[in-house]
């Protein structure tokens, strides 16, 4: 039997307090989470002095042939795929613009990642508040702007409720992708650039031909992570449109899957049910998510 | 050296855990209220003397009451309290006194002559599986109030007397001009609750089953009549679309009509905080008159370790002169019937004459069945995709039936 040398065991101790609080807040839940995904558990049936069965796959067959899940997930779709290209293109717009050099830069790049600190939640608030149909700052600037005649109620709609979900999401998120995108600018090395200039390319050219398959594999980590993001969408919804400061009853038309979990789960106390939600949520989310970086990843050797 | 840095450890062991205990035996006690905004204490004063009297300081924590319900089933099922006194409003009922997350207060009822009980209304709602779980803090039928000076000016002397006129008329506003959304009422289960009922729909038979379903009832009416305020009338803004309660759209001058509740009068006929003010009126629902009550009360969680003190801090929230501040602040009618008659006599309860004539028409709704709760939310998510044309009036209240028989069978009860 190999003996474990001094370097392995000084690194096998090392990683072992990160181990051990991987596996009590993480592994441990998530066993725990899907073993529940096994069972009846809601306390509000059973009682306190109840206890849960074991229904075997049958929680994530309700789910699977539930309509409202299925239209959860379209909705979390929808709400994506008016996000990431919205966020990527203002991302990437904003970082080409900060990559210039001009005075004021440093403060401008301060101020553009303000809505990134921010918490969610405020952001949401605060859009909340721009789009109200009999107070809000946009009917107020339309109106003295002439360009409407009586303030309209931009939330009243689902599609449109679907609409500024994502607008407020992208207000919120591409600050990431713009500093992402700005580091993979600046590492560019300039004398390729150059080159392709002295060699007579127009900047729409460099840019086509040079700039962009360069910035692909950050593009790939700004697609991964906000892909992930936004599937998990849940903040910016439950302040915007979820169901009103009040919180009482969840808006079905913005009811995407996280807040769907969170219905299950909280409100109706369902935890098998939710359970088995969040694991269906996790494997749309990772198969989704490797789908999209293995298509950048060959795109881009 | 070391033996004097063991002694000052060891001392100051003992003293941090004796000082507790001291504390304990002490009259000074902190207790956690967890409610509803409108179930803080509003007079100050009032709970200071209260402390300064009994040594119970109260920590108020105000919670949307969605917010309360989730925080107070997550911390019951892990048998945590989740606060020692809790306020019991809307679907409190359901989601916390049914699956037993309060204390049962037969007993200290009985033991506490200065609670005087038998003063108290409607304590026999809060009493569910044979125990009493609250204390009625007021009572409050869901009723209609109107702005009579507006519908007036739209050429009616007198409020509807039935649905169909109350959407003539508001028909007749909209196009004179008098308010572009004459009715504030929400897309939410209780606009159409109070509309079913008070067209005579009792909603659901002695076994519980959703008699509303049946083939021609009032309640697919009701249903009808609602989506069309929405949907082809528009009578209602859109803003309702979304909103929880339509009070704050109607105080700030919105509508004709409003779906009110007992002792709204204090609130919308003032002028500080309503544009409607001073024209305000009750009416008696229209049609059979029927409608249903929200009474909230007060109790004591199952898992708090201070049932005590918890239970001084109960007696004094619903003392008359707590009650008194209470609907002075935000005109929530007593639960006291001295303190009613004795608000009546001072002229102070404003419509007392509609609000005695609406209190013979009440048809209670099961709201102590456990699915309650889940039920209402699916009522809600069917109104308003009924109103966004996404389902006919008549698919929703299917829906809605459908989904209450599901649940009824999930909880087995």
């Amino acid at each position: 039997m190999r003996r474990i040398r001094s370097e392995e065991r000084t690194a096998y101790l090392a990683i072992l307090p990160v181990g051990l609080l991987l596996a009590c807040f993480v592994y441990y839940p998530a066993i725990s989470t899907f073993l529940m995904g096994l069972t009846d558990a809601n306390p509000r049936v059973q009682g306190l002095e109840g206890s849960a069965h074991f229904i075997g796959l049958r929680n994530y067959g309700q789910m699977l042939g539930s309509g409202e899940f299925w239209a959860s997930v379209w909705r979390t779709v929808l709400i994506v795929l008016m996000v990431l290209p919205l966020e990527l293109a203002i991302g990437l717009a904003a970082a080409m613009i900060l990559n210039e050099q001009f005075r004021g830069r440093a403060v401008l790049r301060t101020i553009a990642i303000v809505p990134w600190m921010l918490p969610p939640l405020v952001n949401g608030f605060t859009w909340s508040w721009i789009l109200n149909g009999d107070y809000g700052a946009l009917n107020g600037l339309l109106y003295q702007l002439h360009l409407v005649t009586t303030y309209h109620h931009w939330l009243a709609s689902p599609s449109a409720q679907l609409f500024w979900v994502a607008v407020a999401q992208v207000w919120t998120r591409f600050p990431f992708a713009m500093v992402v995108l700005l580091a993979a600018l600046q590492s560019i090395p300039q004398d390729v650039v150059e080159a392709a200039r002295v060699d007579g390319a127009r900047p729409a050219q460099i840019f086509r031909s040079v700039t962009f398959p360069m910035l692909l594999p950050a593009f790939t980590v700004a697609l991964a992570v906000e892909f992930i993001v936004t599937f998990q969408i849940f903040d910016v919804i439950w302040s915007l449109t979820a169901g009103g400061a009040a919180g009482q009853v969840i808006n079905p038309f913005t009811k995407a899957v996280m807040i769907l979990n969170y219905e299950v789960v909280f409100r109706n106390l369902d935890l098998g049910l939710g359970s088995a939600l969040a694991y269906l949520i996790l494997v749309l989310s990772m198969g989704v998510g490797y789908v999209f970086v293995r298509m950048l990843y060959e795109r881009g050797a | 050296m070391k033996v004097k840095y063991g002694v000052l450890l060891v001392t100051a062991l003992v003293i941090a855990l004796l000082v507790p205990g001291f504390g304990r035996g002490g009259a000074s006690q902190t207790i956690t209220f967890l409610t509803a905004p409108w179930g803080v204490p509003p007079d100050q004063a009032l709970l200071k003397a209260f402390t300064d009297r009994s040594g119970i300081t109260v920590q108020v924590i105000s919670a949307p009451s969605a917010e309360m319900y989730t925080k107070v089933q997550v911390a019951s099922a892990g048998r945590r309290s989740p606060a020692d006194v809790i306020f019991l409003t809307e679907e409190a009922p359901s989601f916390i006194v049914a699956p037993g997350y309060m204390e049962p207060l037969d007993a200290r009822i009985a033991r506490s002559a200065d609670l005087n009980a038998g003063d108290i209304e409607r304590m026999d709602f809060w009493s569910v599986g044979g125990n009493v779980q609250g204390i009625t803090t007021y009572v409050q039928l869901v009723m209609m109030d109107y702005n009579a000076k507006r519908l007036g000016a739209g050429g009616f002397a007198k409020p509807a007397g039935t649905w169909d006129e109350l959407r003539r008329q508001s028909v007749a506003l909209k196009q004179k001009g008098v308010d572009q959304y004459p009715i504030a009422f929400g897309a939410i289960d209780w606009s159409w609750f109070l509309m079913a009922l008070s067209a005579g729909d009792p909603m659901f038979d002695g076994g519980l089953n959703p008699v509303f379903s049946n083939a021609g009832s009032p309640a697919r009416k009701a249903m009808a009549t609602l989506i069309g305020f929405f949907a082809t009338d528009k009578v209602i803004t859109p803003d309702l679309l979304t909103k929880v309660t339509p009070h704050d759209v109607f105080m700030g001058g919105t509508a004709v009509y409003h779906q009110a509740w007992q002792g709204s009068l204090a609130v919308m006929n003032n002028a500080k905080i309503s544009k409607q003010a001073p024209d305000v009126q009750y009416l008696l629902m229209p049609e059979q008159h029927f409608t249903w009550s929200l009474d909230a009360a007060i109790g004591l969680s199952r898992f708090s370790a201070k049932k005590d003190a918890g239970w001084e801090f109960i007696k004094w929230y619903v003392s008359p002169e707590s009650q008194r501040a209470i609907y002075k602040a935000v005109g929530l009618v007593p639960s006291r019937k001295s303190l009613q008659q004795a608000l009546n006599s001072e002229g102070a309860i404003q419509g007392f004459e509609t609000m005695v004539e609406q209190a013979k028409y009440v048809h209670q709704l099961p709201r102590t069945v456990k699915w309650w709760g889940p039920w209402t939310q699916s009522v809600t998510e069917a109104i308003r995709k009924a109103a966004q044309g996404q389902l006919t009036p008549d698919a929703a209240v299917d829906a809605v039936a459908k989904r209450w028989n599901e649940l009824k069978a999930q909880y087995k009860q």
